[in-house]
């Protein structure tokens, strides 16, 4: 039978889908079918209790939250990854530009980072979060949250990721001065 | 620094739109969400039980049990995954719908939308879409569950000419999956096989696993490879 909740939830759901699945797709660290997986049971857990979200003040926020927590408990839990390859032998590489090479390096390296410091530096930069957002997301203290975001840059930058962002940069200053 | 932070934004919101996304699964998971509100409450109601047990019966427990009969009823031993004997190599046709066991109650189902369930609890289902626009054709993914040192593997493959022999390499080890299609000529098939864990004792910053899949075709050719990626999902 439907419900007026069960609408509210399909309208909620369907709207948000396409913005979690990106969040979720970063915070899996690039994995296509990883992020639906998380996508799918953050809003599982979210419908489950439907009742309760719908009447928080920041929806969002309080979806992100249960997002970061179905990560990380996955890991915890259950040790499932996946990941899904488009590699095909004999199958000659397509030209990258400069800026897709970038986004490679950037996304191996949000790979490597641990999942906390990854979910902070993708609330931080992606979600646009404050930093007392990301530490009600991530459950921690606020000083814990600066931390992790701080030590995630300071991966990031000693993988190479950031620097390979300075020519990125100056792209962008070329745009901005024109 | 400002300007490191800006392009880092700009980075991963491009980096984040490369996922195409498909039509919401809507149906799927509000299934999903009301077999995990069916299971809070049942497990408020144990838990409400048990309380008044407990008041009623405490100390009859406790004189009864000792510490590791009642931490044995509490949880119970984790038994190793063991392997079972080498799944035939020749792919089996399964009807849409139809649930197979992998082994330890994990399941798999493929459906005719071309899409593939795994879970071990009826409802519970992890939902992939094969046929959808995130699996390229040529592609395979791969999976791993477990808890202990042995793993089940799992995954799908899209493509054409359909796979024949699906082999996960692992810790030096050469498995032959078991594969599972529709009948006809679906585009695709699902996979699994019993394996040793890659990593057991995998440490942040750890480098990957040494695991990969091949497909190869009836004719010995090997029709794509997977490989882990670097990653770290230690939380």
């Amino acid at each position: 039978m439907k419900t007026t909740k069960d609408e509210e939830f399909r309208d909620f759901m369907t709207s948000r889908w396409p913005r979690l699945l990106r969040t979720a797709f970063l915070l899996t660290g690039g994995h296509h079918h990883d992020a639906e997986d998380l996508a799918q049971s953050t809003l599982a857990r979210v419908y489950a209790k439907w009742d309760h979200v719908r009447g928080s003040d920041n929806i969002d926020g309080y979806v992100r939250r249960i997002m970061v927590h179905v990560h990380t408990d996955r890991h915890r839990r259950t040790r499932i990854r996946e990941w899904i390859t488009t590699r095909v032998p004999e199958t000659p590489t397509a030209d990258r530009t400069a800026r897709l090479d970038e986004r490679d390096v950037l996304m191996t390296a949000l790979a490597r980072l641990p999942a906390r410091q990854r979910a902070a530096v993708v609330l931080c930069y992606f979600e646009d979060m404050s930093q007392s957002e990301i530490a009600a997301a991530l459950g921690v203290g606020l000083g814990t949250a600066k931390s992790q975001v701080s030590r995630g840059l300071a991966k990031l930058r000693r993988d190479g990721a950031l620097n390979a962002l300075r020519p990125a940069a100056d792209i962008t200053a070329r745009k901005a001065a024109r | 620094m400002n300007e490191e932070h800006d392009v880092l934004r700009e980075l991963l919101d491009e980096s984040a739109t490369r996922v195409t996304v498909g039509s919401a699964p809507v149906e799927a998971t509000m299934h999903r969400g009301r077999v995990l509100r069916g299971r809070r409450r049942a497990a408020q109601v144990a838990a409400a039980v048990a309380a008044v047990c407990a008041l009623g019966f405490g100390v009859g427990i406790g004189l009864g049990s000792t510490d590791t009969e009642r931490g044995a009823a509490a949880s119970p031993p984790a038994t190793p995954w063991l392997p079972r004997p080498m799944p035939p190599p020749e792919p089996v046709v399964v009807e849409p719908e139809q649930r197979v066991d992998l082994g330890h109650g994990v399941t798999v189902r493929l459906t005719a939308d071309g899409e593939y369930a795994t879970g071990s609890t009826p409802g519970s289902d992890l939902v992939k879409s094969v046929m959808g626009d995130n699996f390229a054709v040529g592609s395979v993914s791969f999976g791993a569950f477990g808890h202990t040192a042995t793993i089940l593997y799992v995954g799908a493959y899209r493509g054409e000419p359909p796979a024949a022999r699906i082999t996960v390499t692992v810790a030096g080890s050469v498995l032959d999956a078991q594969i599972l299609t529709l009948a006809g000529d679906p585009g695709w098939s699902v996979y699994y096989v019993e394996g040793p864990s890659p990593q057991p004792t995998e440490k942040a910053g750890s480098p990957a696993p040494a695991t990969s899949v091949d497909v190869y075709a009836r004719d010995g050719r090997r029709l794509a490879t997977s490989a882990a990626p670097p990653t770290n999902n230690q939380p």
